[in-house]
């Protein structure tokens, strides 16, 4: 047992090592790779108003000391002020991110009904027509970039048929088109993966011994494979969550979902770096946390991690 | 394997080189090849539809952009940008990968930890919003794009390459390598390198894909080459404001992303199951 948790606390470490790590690599990309004074402050910023920053952020001092300023502030929550909105970076982020939420949960949704739905269908029934076609379908939605798929849907949907807004957020239609494309390339993934685990599994031996003492099919399927199946659906499904977070940036841009995404794109645009810096660490943090989550979740999960010989 | 089958994978590989070869050389040689400028605007041929549309002329066989670009001289110059930026990022996010995989597989220990942390550190920033960090801060050009993508997918390579030295380093020969006080750098690239090679080959048939998928995603936002150098994604981005007049200056570049990178796939597929039969699609 103790081993077992060994194995825990081993991640909670190396979890703190990739958000301190991040860190290190916005500062050096804030202050080695750019001019630390030209990106975070507004260009028609007075002479005085630089110099008076460049103390703050004090770049008179050494690398090292100017990291540990930073890393204090990022600590206390503190990732600047946006030179748009004249409000700290933290507060606009917060106040963008249920929509972008929504947006990813819906399209993960989609993604786990339609992928792991198409999986299994594949993998009961291998080499079938539909076995085939759905191959295609994820062969296809791996090679068609997001911005892409949006669009043509937009045509179809919005154009043509006008069944659908094109863009905004204002109510449930104007969730679907946006969570498809964001949706799609998951999709595509969960169902390969679901697909070719569940082939595995239908393979072992105690699933081959449920079949020849008659459990039904549906049983076999739903209660004995899924719950074998469980822990590393999990794992592709929680990395494709993470996936879908940053992959809303292109997304928001597409429909105009006001998001973080679409601040990240328009801050990027307008130069207020602070917005684009801060929001990039809090998702990678984000995504620190979640992969930290799933750890926690697959160790109680399976009995089996954490179990070194 | 029936007659039937064996003439259809036959078929798909006989397209997708075709694909990639036109591909290739229009990478190489489409500035010539192209029948206009596809810089050169006309805005009496404004959206232009393609020659199969009443109101379409053979002149501009896909049609031509909102001020009058033609689209298919967009296409083929468009693919200079995605050959080069993808080829060049994945050579070099393929060397970083491959020297770091070999040598921290092959040492193990501290080095082994550092690299294998450096590699969690890498994969926690998501691609797109690091790609937005360095190029806010270095500027949207070729080169940056270049760096920016070979920066942030070594890790794949470093991870696979490790996996494998790690199991060659107990093998014989290597064994009888190092006994024989073999330079270690002779060892790495002699003795194992040869090894994963192909391993290596088929994650960058595979990247080469997404790195296209990537860069126009860029251009897409407007963080790649800059107009008017003509690319795929910005080609897209440029006619997506018209898209409820007219739909090709929006389609037909994202279905040469589409085809390319889906030959893309399908060879590194190929190449897979060619090199390790045991390995299921």
């Amino acid at each position: 047992m103790t081993h077992r948790w060994r194995y825990l606390l081993e991640r909670l470490i190396q979890a703190a090592v990739c958000v301190w790590g991040v860190s290190v690599i916005i500062f050096s990309i804030t202050h080695f790779i750019g001019d630390p004074v030209q990106l975070l402050m507004p260009a028609e910023a007075s002479q005085a108003d630089r110099l008076a920053y460049q103390q703050s952020l004090g770049l008179d001092k050494s690398a090292f000391e100017r990291y540990i300023i930073f890393f204090t502030h990022l600590m206390h929550g503190d990732l600047g002020q946006s030179y748009r909105f004249n409000t700290p970076v933290l507060e606009l982020i917060w106040d963008k991110f249920p929509a972008t939420i929504e947006l990813a949960v819906a399209a993960i949704i989609f993604a786990i009904i339609v992928g792991v739905g198409s999986g299994i269908l594949c993998a009961i029934r291998p080499n079938t027509w539909w076995d085939h076609f759905f191959e295609w379908f994820s062969l296809s939605g791996m090679a068609a970039p997001t911005f892409w798929v949006g669009i043509m849907l937009i045509m179809l949907f919005s154009v043509e048929l006008r069944w659908l807004p094109t863009s905004g957020r204002s109510g449930m239609t104007s969730l679907v088109l946006p969570a498809i494309t964001l949706g799609w390339y998951s999709t595509a993934v969960i169902s390969r993966m679901t697909r070719s685990t569940l082939l595995e599994t239908l393979d072992t031996d105690f699933i081959k011994t449920s079949v020849l003492k008659g459990t039904p099919s549906h049983i076999i399927i739903f209660k004995h494979c899924m719950k074998f199946m469980l822990p590393t659906l999990l794992t592709i499904i929680s990395l494709q969550f993470v996936t879908l977070l940053a992959g809303a940036v292109i997304t928001e841009t597409i429909f105009s979902w006001p998001g973080i995404g679409r601040l990240l794109i328009q801050s990027a645009y307008g130069g207020d770096y602070p917005v684009v810096q801060g929001i990039t660490v809090v998702c990678s943090i984000i995504f620190v946390v979640i992969q930290f989550s799933v750890d926690v979740a697959q160790f109680f999960l399976d009995p089996r991690i954490g179990q070194r010989q | 394997m029936t007659l039937k089958n064996l003439n259809l994978t036959q078929l798909k590989i006989q397209i997708t080189w075709f694909v990639l070869m036109t591909f290739v050389t229009l990478g190489l040689f489409g500035t010539w090849l192209a029948p206009y400028d596809p810089t050169h605007q006309d805005l009496s041929q404004s959206l232009a539809p393609p020659f199969w549309h009443s109101g379409g002329s053979p002149a501009h066989l896909l049609g031509t952009a909102p001020l009058g670009q033609d689209i298919l001289s967009g296409i083929m110059v468009g693919a200079q940008v995605s050959l080069l930026v993808s080829l060049c990022a994945v050579a070099l996010s393929g060397l970083v990968g491959v020297v770091i995989g070999l040598i921290a597989g092959y040492l193990g220990g501290r080095v082994d930890t550092v690299c294998m942390r450096l590699a969690d550190i890498q994969l926690s920033i998501p691609f797109i919003l690091l790609a937005i960090v360095m190029i806010g801060a270095m500027g949207p050009k070729l080169s940056n794009v270049i760096f920016v993508i070979a920066v942030t997918n070594w890790v794949t390579y470093a991870k696979v390459v490790r996996t494998e030295t790690m199991r060659l380093r107990e093998r014989d020969f290597v064994k009888s390598a190092r006994v024989s006080a073999t330079p270690i750098g002779l060892i790495l690239f002699k003795h194992i390198l040869p090894n994963v090679i192909n391993s290596i080959i088929v994650i960058a048939t595979l990247d080469i894909g997404k790195v296209i998928i990537f860069e126009s995603g860029l251009s897409f936002l407007g963080l790649s080459v800059q107009p008017p150098t003509p690319s795929w994604g910005a080609m897209l981005a440029d006619g997506r404001k018209y898209i409820s007049i007219a739909y090709w200056p929006s389609m037909f570049p994202g279905i040469a992303i589409f085809v390319v990178v889906l030959s893309v796939n399908f060879l590194g597929n190929f190449l897979r199951t060619h090199w390790d039969p045991q390995s299921k699609r």
